[in-house]
């Protein structure tokens, strides 16, 4: 898998919808196109500012570590 | 080729509305079991239809026990008997099987009931919803997510509808003043509704349906012969579902939404520009605009400059939600706008009448898609 997608959309959460989640709002959630096709969420890591994110905008997957062992498929716009 | 007349195009009618005071109930210190809610909205559309219990041979439940609620209401020698979860989507399934018992001589007055009770086990509106696995990894708040997630990329590809978004919530809130039942009728101005808070953005406070107590109960009957007199005929009605990808589509709504409003418009015989008032299940804002791309009543990608430009407010050419909406008046999943539908319908709509209208459509717009037309 070459790893590459682009920003279908996202959306902030601005409350808290499941107790004890590790990432406290806001946090963001994209739905991403891969290149070979599927959809699928992932979480925008935290270190990047929602702000600069585009409809469309290429994206380069990049695991998030939710929690210490834990991490989930996330995506990061390519720079 | 002539039109082909559907058989059942108005043959069953709506003769009975009865629906609790939200408004009362919302400043009410302890919420209402819901049996005792629905026996409220029953007795009320009873005495709007001139009916006994006696009379009612089939009975519909939306988010209710069928068998408690028929023991508790004396209701006895059901010939039809029907229980769906609550939800907008279920309305259009359970008026469709209403209407084809009573074609079909299977019953002869089906009463549909819904409640709603803060002492039930249903959610916050804002709450997750059925959530997959790959949802709650990411904390994927429920089906609001989604909806925002569509509408920024509906605002991507044709144009900014956040202040399309905004004129839905204040129509639907300026319609509430006029509506002594609605639970919020203090007047909001862009500024209240920018300044509320966000929650899954795009979508703000506002943009979300509210929680509240109630019921609401329609009477359906094959259409009494000779003049209409308040019964309001279904003209036609449909229903599209796609739960292939459910939410996660690229599309959720567009392709159900276009499929239902074909067959109901068939069935009705009529055209969106024949349509008088529309009622859009506005769980969130958004949705009104996927209903009037999603139904035909504005060309694709059009609804939300059809909603800036002032049409969908009780003045405009397509008055939406009279009532005051899912926003304002009360979220009882759908029912209370068919009510109003048929409320308006009968010229009975009080402050609120929309003069003329003599043809309304009931839309909702889900991974499962309905709509029904009335007139009268």
């Amino acid at each position: 898998m070459a790893g590459t997608a682009r920003l279908w959309s996202w959306t902030t959460f601005h409350r808290e919808y499941f107790a004890g989640y590790p990432l406290a709002p806001p946090y963001t959630v994209l739905m991403v196109e891969l290149t070979e096709g599927v959809r699928m969420l992932a979480t925008l890591p935290t270190d990047i500012d929602p702000a600069c994110l585009y409809c469309d905008q290429p994206m380069q997957f990049r695991a998030f570590e939710l929690e210490p062992g834990a991490s989930i498929p996330g995506f990061a716009p390519i720079s | 080729m002539a039109e082909r007349h559907h058989p059942l195009r108005g043959a069953a009618s709506i003769i009975g509305v009865g629906s609790t005071d939200y408004a009362a109930l919302k400043v009410r210190s302890e919420a209402v079991p819901p049996l005792d809610l629905a026996a409220m909205a029953i007795d009320a559309a009873l005495a709007d239809a001139d009916l006994a219990r006696a009379d009612i041979d089939a009975l519909t439940t939306m988010g209710l026990p069928w068998d408690q609620l028929a023991v508790r209401e004396g209701l006895r020698d059901l010939r039809v008997t029907v229980e769906y979860a609550a939800g907008g989507r279920w309305v259009v399934p359970a008026l469709q099987h209403a209407v084809q018992s009573v074609a079909a001589g299977s019953a002869d007055t089906v009463l549909l009931v819904l409640a709603l009770s803060r002492l039930a086990t249903y959610e916050d509106s804002a709450a997750p919803g059925t959530n997959t696995l790959f949802e709650a990894m990411h904390a994927m708040g429920g089906p609001a997510a989604h909806s925002a997630l569509m509408a920024r990329r509906y605002s991507h590809e044709f144009g900014d509808c956040s202040a399309a978004l905004r004129q839905v919530a204040r129509s639907n809130r300026a319609n509430a003043a006029l509506n002594p039942a609605a639970v919020f009728r203090q007047p909001m101005t862009d500024a209240d509704y920018d300044g509320a808070r966000l929650i899954a953005e795009p979508l703000r406070l506002f943009d979300y349906c509210m929680v509240n107590d109630g019921a609401v109960a329609l009477i359906v009957t094959n259409t009494p012969a000779g003049p209409a007199g308040r019964a309001v005929a279904i003209g036609g009605l449909a229903a599209s579902a796609d739960q292939g990808a459910h939410y996660s589509a690229a599309d959720f709504y567009h392709r159900p939404s276009q499929a239902a409003a074909a067959e109901m418009f068939a069935m009705a015989g009529l055209a969106p520009s024949d349509i008088d008032l529309i009622q859009i299940y506005d769980n969130y804002t958004p949705s009104v605009l996927f209903a009037l791309d999603g139904f035909g009543f504005t060309p694709r990608g059009e609804a939300a400059r059809f909603v800036e430009a002032g049409h969908i407010t009780r003045d405009g050419s397509l008055p939406l939600n009279t009532s005051g909406g899912h926003t304002s008046e009360a979220y009882m999943q759908g029912m209370n706008l068919v009510a109003e539908a048929v409320r308006q319908l009968r010229g009975e709509a009080g402050e609120r009448q929309i003069s003329g209208a003599q043809t309304a459509c009931y839309m909702c717009v889900t991974p499962m898609a309905g709509g029904c037309v009335l007139w009268t």
